[in-house]
């Protein structure tokens, strides 16, 4: 019985800044969402309204199937990770994961047990007696999350817990933590602006942008069908192409060529910002005849990025757009200055209003 | 690297002559103190032609005699009750101020901020003879109280612990506040043990306020029960022409204290100085 949701949630800091606005989202019983967007977007805002840190301007905020918004934090049973730690310095390991636990006067033989079984779950058992200034980050990070699962909470929150640590750790310390979340069996609202973070870890992805929610969804359909030019660009690396070009029923014609679209263009033509991600691209022989007659797009080579694993081609359109094609380490691939013909996959082509940036549904 | 070759390349003059202006300074500042010292071992009559250098047969009796029939002991022993006294109170309500300033958020804030900083800019003589009033008024002349009270709060301990208790972090707070910790068990359990050294420089500094204070005691107090020693070695001076031995005496029972304990927390002290100046 642990769903959040937030309706109509509205937080406006003095000074008029809003930093959530008109909010409205639920988070499933025992689901692993992640909040992602950039700098600023709101992200922890909306997590400490959760945890009862911020009170919201407007707007409910429910923990199962109370309303908290006037409910203490303590009372809440949210547990939070945060971004600095906030470990107490003067105390130990121990102490520290056993903070929680001493508040809630639980009796003595019982905490030890749970601090100990916390500190082997992450690999703290030799660290006990240690000061916080004596760890590395990875270990510090652990035991934020040590002490936010002694008290077995009904939902954890999470702000960008790994964003200290080096990358390698924090490709370990992600497997660890999706595997943690599933041990638990708590709601986990965690927040990131690392795109692959968001990708790997969570149930769901919320995209949110200067306080407004963009869109929510497993990831790959939030990759896949992007809800506007925004999300569109934000997850993928290196983001989607997105360019001006007409829609018509010959596809999406830019200045010298079209990209075909599955079931072409129904309407009256219309500018539109299409969009392409660099893998649903190829290139082609500028020889070869386009098969459906046109679908081809000339395009100059501006830049090659060699990855090790794949190239990315960067490509000049005539109308000045710049594009990105993702090429396989064992493919050929084009010299500085060639020119080359570029091929969409048709089923793969999004298409975004020029006014509103909003996904146009096709077909 | 670097260190290390600057050290060995710089000039040993330059050295020596830092040393030297060191010396000099630590001389003109001991001088008097060790002057005190040796007069204050010598029997009265042996500074008929003033005082001497080196104390040729050091006696103890002069502590005797000050200690004794001229009440230092009392003396002393009042002076600990108000400095500890004065040192206990001003503490716990710079404690409870800056905490205030630094963790809560109350209408007016700012203005009372202000307010308490301006009473670091009134002279204490403006305000002395209207608070002599209200001791008499209130009945207090010669008594504990009129030494203590006065003193219990400060505009400088709450500023000074506010600067201090600023640098815990404000997710320590958040995240205390969902540990279930309230504001007492915070500030007991996380504030005052991270702010320690600030805490005991405010504190060292109470008291040593408190020990040197003079005018406020002459003010309030006739009465030698109730006397400290700072107006104690005055009287001391004046009733004991013929003995300046016994006043040196006095006078190095009043400062002994005092130097033992800037001896024992001089660390504390000049780490509260500069705590915050520096990060880390
Ligand atoms: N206490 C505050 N007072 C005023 N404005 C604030 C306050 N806290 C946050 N803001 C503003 O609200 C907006 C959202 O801040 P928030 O901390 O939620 O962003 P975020 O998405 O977590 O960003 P980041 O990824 O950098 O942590 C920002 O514009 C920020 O400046
Ligand atoms: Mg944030």
């Amino acid at each position: 019985m642990s769903a959040v949701a937030f309706e109509g949630v509205t937080k406006e800091f003095a000074g008029g800044v809003r930093a959530v606005d008109s909010l409205d989202l639920v988070i499933e019983d025992h689901e692993f969402l992640v909040l992602l967007g950039p700098s600023g977007c709101g992200k922890s805002t909306a997590l400490r309204m959760i945890a009862g840190l911020d009170d919201p301007t407007a707007g409910v905020v429910r923990i199962g199937d109370r309303i908290v918004n006037d409910v203490d934090p303590k009372d809440r049973d949210v547990a939070m990770v945060f971004q600095s730690y906030a470990l107490y310095p003067h105390m130990t390991v121990r102490k520290n994961i056993e903070f929680p636990l001493d508040a809630r006067k639980l009796p003595h033989a019982e905490r030890n047990t749970v601090v100990q079984h916390a500190a082997e779950v992450l690999g703290l058992a030799e660290l006990l007696d240690r000061k916080p200034a004596q760890l590395s980050g990875g270990q510090r990070q652990r035991v934020a999350l040590a002490r936010a699962i002694v008290r077995r909470p009904s939902v954890f929150l999470m702000d960008e817990p790994l964003s200290n640590l080096d990358a390698k750790l924090r490709v370990q310390t992600r497997v660890e933590l999706v595997a943690l979340q599933r041990s638990l069996a708590s709601t986990l609202i965690y927040v990131t602006h690392d795109q692959v973070e968001a990708m790997t870890m969570g149930h769901r992805i919320a995209i949110m942008r200067d306080g407004m929610l963009q869109q929510v969804g497993p990831p790959q359909e939030v990759y896949d069908r992007p809800a506007n030019q925004f999300v569109a660009q934000f997850i993928g690396t290196p983001p989607m192409n997105t360019f001006h070009a007409v829609a018509s029923a010959r596809g999406l014609e830019v200045a010298d060529g079209a990209f075909a679209m599955v079931d072409g263009w129904a309407r009256e033509p219309q500018d539109v910002i299409g969009g392409i991600r660099p893998e649903h691209l190829h290139l082609e022989s500028l020889a070869r005849e386009a098969p459906d007659g046109g679908a081809l797009v000339v395009a100059t080579v501006s830049m090659v990025e060699a990855l090790g694993h794949e190239r990315h081609v960067h490509c000049r359109m005539q109308n000045d757009d710049s594009i990105i094609v993702r090429v396989a380490a064992s493919d050929p691939y084009p010299t500085t200055g060639e020119a080359v013909a570029l091929r969409a996959d048709a089923e793969h082509v999004h298409v975004f209003s020029t006014e509103t940036g909003q996904r146009v549904a096709l077909a | 690297m670097a260190v290390s070759i600057s050290v060995s390349q710089r000039p040993v003059g330059r050295s020596i002559a830092r040393y030297f202006v060191l010396i000099v300074m630590a001389g003109l500042i001991l001088f008097p103190i060790y002057i005190t010292i040796v007069n204050s071992l010598m029997e009265p009559t042996a500074l008929a032609n003033g005082p001497v250098w080196w104390p040729s047969h050091p006696t103890l009796s002069n502590y005797a005699t000050a200690w004794t029939n001229a009440h230092v002991g009392r003396y002393l022993w009042n002076t600990v009750i108000v400095a500890v006294g004065i040192t206990a109170l001003q503490v716990s309500t710079a404690i409870l101020g800056g905490y205030a300033f630094a963790f809560l958020n109350f209408p007016l804030k700012r203005l009372m901020f202000v307010m308490y900083l301006a009473t670091l800019m009134i002279p204490g003589e403006v305000t002395i003879i209207q608070n002599v009033q209200t001791v008499h008024d209130l009945g207090w002349y010669n008594s504990y109280a009129a030494l203590i009270v006065p003193f219990i709060a400060t505009g400088f301990g709450a500023f000074l612990l506010r600067q201090s208790f600023l640098a815990v972090p404000a997710d320590l707070q958040d995240a205390a506040a969902l540990d279930g910790y309230g504001h007492w068990r915070f500030l007991r359990r996380v504030v005052v043990p991270i702010c320690r050294p600030g805490i005991a420089a405010m504190a060292l500094f109470a008291f040593l306020g408190a020990w040197n204070q003079y005018l406020w005691p002459l003010l309030v107090t006739s009465d030698d029960r109730y006397r400290t020693v700072q107006i104690g070695l005055k009287q001391l001076r004046t009733e004991n022409l013929s003995s300046v031995t016994v006043v040196f005496a006095g006078t190095v029972l009043a400062f002994l204290p005092i130097a033992l304990l800037l001896l024992a927390f001089s660390k504390q002290l000049v780490r509260g100085l500069t705590a915050g100046a520096v990060k880390g």
